[in-house]
């Protein structure tokens, strides 16, 4: 019981938007999309729900294809693109038609109306909403059919900071509620409070994939050393297989071993050291240091 | 497919613009019977007017051609306005199968339009029978072809909203729909029948769809043969539009 998405491939053209892209969403969990801005992320969202059709590569909820579901809007609820309501249509009536499209009980409406807190505004048409209210309604329709799983595309656009942390809060229960959550950002700050799970892509390919502790722990803490003799130091590292970059002056910043390795070294082959310390990894330099690489346009450097 | 339709319902009934439009519709109908009342019967420059039986039926269906043009345009909005709006998106995503949304598409479209042509037509109807009734004209209701020309305009009326339908899955937008649902009745059709053989005319869709209505009865195209050539066209156009639709991403904004 997941949303698996197999080898997805979708190409524009010769460019592949999204490309050979493997995951899952588990019920239970939030699963954070991350990745800069024209990473895949909306495309293969949208290929998933076939909206886009795919080039290669399978998505099955449950084991089933998504147009060999029975009742989708209960299988999944979704929001891809915020300003997808038609202005003249009171907030109401856009509700009313979503839920006959997919067979719901009429009362769904009001229920999402209270659950998203747009009671008082239904009845006003979506033109005069703020985008806030905008991704409200959104997720309101998402809900519609109670669903299994829940796709959000940037949900937390264009919101005030209580509306950050209320849609924070609302995700993360419903999946403590079992359903499956899929939400995308291009800000690892955004996801990395509530989400149990991340799939890092870039140029529509993953990256890097688990739970948030395992990505932190997958990245390499950094160890600054200062010492009038680095070039010697440096060089007696490397030969242990660490890695050492000069910054400042006499200082290099080594990664592959441990400080207490450069310590002792250090005492055994008397060079004095002035500084000795490490930095912890945070997720945001391991985010930035996955998608380096994958930006379209950065230069140069390899690792 | 109930479910659908009452959604497309939903659609279509919550929507200022779309009652905007059918109202002008029919306003265009009564205006150009009411234009038709007044001057029936008036001589003008010389020529002495025409008062027969197919005088006083085309007089009651002058409004149909008129009406027809803004069902095109309400058929094209009812596909376009979700592209236009992204409503596509929430659309498609409930209802994966596309085919079965054209579908329920048709079969709303072609009940809006025969509500408005069961209203538009008898409204015509009526006002015309006592119009012509107060200059001393009758006309049989029994009167074979007058039975025939109420019944066409009418299905007419659906049809071309069905045509317009199609414009719109097939453009895919609502201002290439609607600029082509405006200028094929008038401007294409007009230059093919100006450029092109006589034995053409007979094939175009709204030329085609006209002689459901016409008096006295086109004698080279029978009324039916008329409207089937009319509604293989919509249908061709539907087909392809949801063919190509099918194949569609919907992500790129149209």
């Amino acid at each position: 019981m997941s949303v698996v998405v197999s080898n997805l491939t979708k190409r524009f053209g010769a460019h592949a938007a999204v490309d050979n892209l493997s995951f899952s969403v588990e019920p239970g969990t939030v699963t954070g999309f991350l990745g800069p801005n024209g990473a895949g992320k909306s495309t293969a969202m949208r290929c998933m729900l076939d909206l886009d059709p795919r080039d290669a590569g399978g998505v099955t909820f449950d084991g089933a294809r998504f147009k060999d579901v029975d009742q989708p809007l209960r299988m999944v609820g979704s929001l891809l693109d915020a300003t997808a309501f038609d202005p003249n249509r009171s907030a109401r009536n856009h509700l009313r038609y979503l839920t006959a499209s997919g067979g719901l009980a009429k009362s769904r409406v009001d229920d999402v109306l209270g659950l998203t807190g747009l009671h008082d505004v239904s009845k006003r048409h979506v033109g005069a909403f703020s985008l806030g209210m905008h991704q409200r309604l959104g997720i309101a329709a998402a809900m519609l059919g109670d669903p299994q799983y829940l796709f959000l595309d940037e949900p937390t656009n264009g919101l005030d900071p209580e509306g950050i942390k209320w849609v924070r809060r609302f995700l993360r229960e419903l999946a403590d509620d079992g359903r499956g959550v899929l939400v995308s950002s291009h800000m690892l700050s955004e996801l990395e409070l509530y989400v149990d799970h991340l799939v890092v892509i870039g140029k529509g390919q993953v990256l890097a994939q688990g739970s948030v502790q395992e990505l932190k722990g997958a990245q390499q803490s950094t160890i600054i050393v200062r010492s009038p003799q680095w070039e010697h130091l440096g060089e007696l590292l490397a030969q242990r297989g660490a890695s050492y970059t000069p910054t400042l002056s006499n200082t290099i910043e080594v990664k592959g071993v441990p400080a207490e390795l450069i310590g002792d070294l250090a005492a055994l082959e008397r060079i004095p050291l002035h500084e000795l310390h490490t930095e912890e990894a945070t997720l945001e330099e391991a985010f930035l240091e996955i998608t380096q690489h994958s930006q379209e346009y950065t230069s140069g450097e390899n690792p | 497919m109930i479910d659908l339709i009452k959604a497309e319902w939903i659609k279509f009934s919550s929507l200022r613009g779309s009652w905007i439009r059918l109202g002008l519709a029919l306003v265009l109908a009564m205006a150009s019977v009411t234009l038709g009342l007044i001057f029936f019967n008036r001589s003008g420059g010389g020529i002495p007017a025409s008062t027969e039986i197919p005088d006083r039926i085309n007089l009651i269906t002058s409004g149909v051609g008129f009406a027809g043009l803004i069902l095109v345009i309400v058929g094209v909005l009812v596909f376009t306005g979700e592209v236009k709006s992204r409503t596509i998106i929430p659309t498609m995503s409930a209802v994966p199968d596309r085919g079965s949304v054209v579908a329920s598409k048709v079969i709303l479209v072609s009940l809006v339009a025969a509500g408005f042509a069961i209203l538009a037509v008898g409204l015509s109807l009526a006002v015309g029978l006592v119009g012509l009734d107060q200059q001393g004209f009758t006309i049989a209701l029994d009167d074979a072809d007058f039975v025939r020309v109420m019944i066409g305009s009418g299905a007419y009326l659906v049809i071309a909203a069905l045509f317009g339908l199609g414009l719109g899955v097939l453009t895919n937008s609502t201002t290439f729909g609607v600029a082509l649902g405006l200028l094929w009745p008038t401007a294409i059709e007009g230059a093919v029948q100006g450029f092109a053989p006589e034995w053409i005319d007979r094939f175009l869709p709204f030329q085609a769809g006209a002689a459901m209505f016409a008096t006295p009865q086109r004698g080279d195209l029978p009324p039916w043969e008329g409207g089937a050539i009319f509604l293989f066209w919509s249908a061709v156009i539907l087909g392809v539009g949801t063919v190509i639709l099918n194949r569609r991403n919907l992500g790129s904004s149209g």
